[in-house]
């Protein structure tokens, strides 16, 4: 990994066509500003390790193993589903 | 009525006006944007997402506050720009099954819901307050 310090107002470059602006720091967070080619996705990390999640989630779960689990969720579930 | 031909329910039908729409999709599903809603009186809590486009897309939820009752969704601001106003807004936890058998739920990015304008992201948390594979307990024992 190539670590590099900045100062807000400061930019990195990265290839041939992406900035990465440091705009603010404040406490813990820092907010950046990214200019980079539509084609190129900037997600924050989390939301790519969510997509592999969904993706191992959208396979159905047989019945019978979701009954199992349900009947020790509805000793503490709420009394209407609030869906209905 | 309009009707998905789905791999879990054969064919559905369903009342439009309970389609709820996800305008960005949900990660690794950018381009799902309509889904269905089904819930069966044996199986509940559990809200089944069905895809009003593909058969074999179904995502099997549980109500986040069913597996921890008090369970605080935090919302950024886009997540909220989403949305809209909403008086009360519904937060399901999708569930998947690990290798082993065990189910686990994933409260750490919750589907949020905006019932009274049916519209619905998935809201990632940026904390670590709640993991994203919460034991459920064991489904093939």
């Amino acid at each position: 990994m190539l670590v590099i310090r900045r100062r807000a107002g400061e930019t990195l470059l990265i290839g041939d066509n992406i900035e990465v602006e440091i705009l603010e720091t404040s406490g813990s967070q820092v907010k950046l500003g990214i200019r980079a080619p539509k084609s190129i996705s900037v997600v924050r990390k989390e939301i790519q390790v969510v997509g592999e999640q969904n993706r191992a989630a959208s396979q159905e779960i047989p019945a019978d193993g979701l009954q199992k689990v349900l009947s020790a969720l509805r000793k503490h579930s709420s009394p209407a589903s609030p869906l209905r | 009525m309009p009707f998905v031909e789905t791999q879990q329910f054969g064919r559905l039908e369903y009342d439009p006006a309970t389609e709820i729409e996800f305008p960005q999709g949900i990660p690794g599903f950018e381009a799902e944007r309509r889904f269905v809603v089904v819930q069966t009186e044996s199986l509940a809590p559990v809200v089944f997402l069905q895809s009003a486009v593909s058969p074999g897309l179904c995502f099997t939820t549980v109500p986040v506050q069913d597996i921890l009752p008090a369970y605080e969704l935090e919302l950024n601001s886009e997540d909220h720009a989403l949305l809209g106003e909403a008086p009360t807004l519904v937060a399901l936890a999708i569930l998947s099954a690990a290798p082993g058998g065990t189910l686990t739920a994933n409260l750490l990015a919750p589907l949020v819901i905006n019932l009274p304008r049916n519209v619905g992201i998935q809201a990632v948390r940026c904390d670590s307050k709640y993991p994203h594979a919460y034991p459920l307990g064991d489904a093939c024992s």
